[in-house]
């Protein structure tokens, strides 16, 4: 017993450090976990404040573009217009579409703080559980896919985008249907690689990649970006699918989340076949 | 004494929001060189702090720092390597005769010699430690590797020229 004493009072330095890195780890490890409650990141209020005023005082910079942008879509759906339309018969409009049930709902936010340097690599938006935000939901731009929403608090909430190590979608090739898995090397944030599609698939460089759709997160069909290299790594029966991405992930600003409106409904009945199996 | 509290109190706010707000939107060669100037904190506390308020001071360095990043646990990890080897490395590479009293660990009270000896070393440990803990796997070895050095060499830079531009002036009345 004195020997063990001796021995606390030698190294108890060291002993509170490796206390100290177990605690690092267990938080570390935790952080992996898709649903964590947390409530140290940056969808806390202070730090979520703080990149507020950040992003206010950055806004002035990216004005013209973004106003570029916003005129542009703005046109786009002014097209859409139901005024623009004249009815080929009256006999077939309806005021109460039943042919139809709405499943995407999508609401904006704006980027008040990210990342493109690191590994792992974060969107915070300016949007929160008030505004009806759940953990995720998908968020797209009006040039593609940008990531899913991984934490929520009051008034802000945090993106996983593409470009970041622990991220994955399904995509598919438009052209052909050939689906795979979405992944970011963690080289270049303008680059991310679609895995798993087999070598016989016929796949040409500048072929469109969207999403599968099959996660119930985000709706199918969404660009994600072009393909801009294919290699068949040796011994491997797939093709490595390099993708250039239309986001640049270092200029978001306007975003769209989709809330799927029947995802707990897809969820569940996955959920129930799967476990009818075993 | 209580000067020194919030010296470095003062110090540290302003070095976690320099950070947070301004460093990490740096952005070189793809994220090859991030320059992570808040560890100049930890690097600038007295040289007789008592080695566990040192270790707690570094995890909660750590901690404000993870809250920027949205990466729990990370930053705190390397933050309370850098806390736990930075006292025996004051040891090895002491002057002959011991640190004199009231000495800080700045390039004016120790030159600057000393003091690229002491930052880049604890510097690449910090640096190294945090970049193979983020990427959590030793997959891209090298070029973590890479990041990790390069990285170094940018905080060291930022840390040699913050001691000219901003600690300067206070260091001249203690020398």
């Amino acid at each position: 017993m004195r020997n063990f004493v001796r021995f606390l009072a030698r190294y108890h330095i060291f002993l509170f450090f490796v206390v100290l890195q177990v605690l690092c780890f267990r938080l570390i490890i935790a952080n992996n976990s898709f649903q964590r409650a947390s409530f140290v990141n940056s969808s806390n209020r202070i730090i979520g404040t703080l990149f507020t005023w950040k992003s206010q005082l950055t806004e002035y910079i990216e004005l013209q573009r973004v106003n570029d942008e916003l005129s542009a879509e703005n046109i786009e759906l002014r097209n859409r217009l139901i005024d623009n339309f004249i009815n080929v018969n009256e006999h077939f409009v309806m005021i109460n579409d039943t042919l139809r049930e709405r499943k995407f709902r999508y609401k904006t936010a704006q980027v008040v703080n990210s990342s493109i340097n690191k590994q792992l690599n974060y969107l915070t938006i300016d949007k929160g559980r008030d505004d009806g935000l759940e953990p995720e939901m998908g968020v797209i731009n009006k040039r593609g896919l940008v990531g899913v929403v991984k934490d929520v608090s009051k008034h802000f909430s945090t993106v996983i985008p593409i470009i970041n190590l622990k991220y994955t979608a399904s995509a598919e090739l438009e052209r052909t249907g050939n689906f795979g898995l979405l992944r970011w090397d963690g080289v270049d944030y303008r680059y991310a690689y679609l895995h798993d599609v087999p070598h016989h698939a016929d796949v040409n460089l500048g072929d469109t990649v969207v999403t599968r759709g099959s996660s119930a997160i985000y709706p199918r069909g969404v660009p994600i970006g072009t393909v801009s290299e294919i290699s068949a790594p040796e011994g491997s029966n797939f093709h490595k699918i390099q993708v250039l991405l239309n986001n640049d992930f270092n200029k978001l600003r306007y975003l769209y989340v989709v809330d799927n409106l029947l995802k707990k409904e897809q969820r569940e009945l996955e959920e129930k076949t799967r476990s009818d199996d075993q | 004494m209580i000067n020194e509290i919030l010296n470095n109190a003062g110090r540290f706010v302003l070095l976690i929001l320099i950070q947070g707000l301004i460093l990490n939107d740096i952005n070189l060669w793809q994220g090859m060189a991030i320059p992570y100037l808040y560890i100049l904190f930890l690097l600038m506390l007295p040289l007789d702090t008592p080695r566990w308020l040192e270790l707690i001071l570094g995890l909660v360095c750590g901690l404000a720092m993870d809250m920027f990043t949205d990466t729990l646990g990370i930053h705190a990890s390397a933050c309370v390597l850098l806390a736990y080897i930075r006292p025996q490395y004051l040891r090895a590479i002491a002057p002959r005769d011991d640190y004199e009293f009231g000495q800080r660990p700045t390039i004016g009270d120790l030159g600057l010699v000393w003091y690229l000896k002491y930052a880049s070393v604890l510097i690449l440990a910090h640096h190294l430690w945090l970049f193979y803990v983020e990427v959590y796997s030793f997959k891209g070895f090298f070029t973590t590797l890479l990041r990790a050095v390069l990285s170094s060499a940018f905080t060291l830079l930022l840390v040699v020229l913050s001691q000219y531009l901003v600690f300067a002036r206070r260091n001249t009345r203690y020398v």
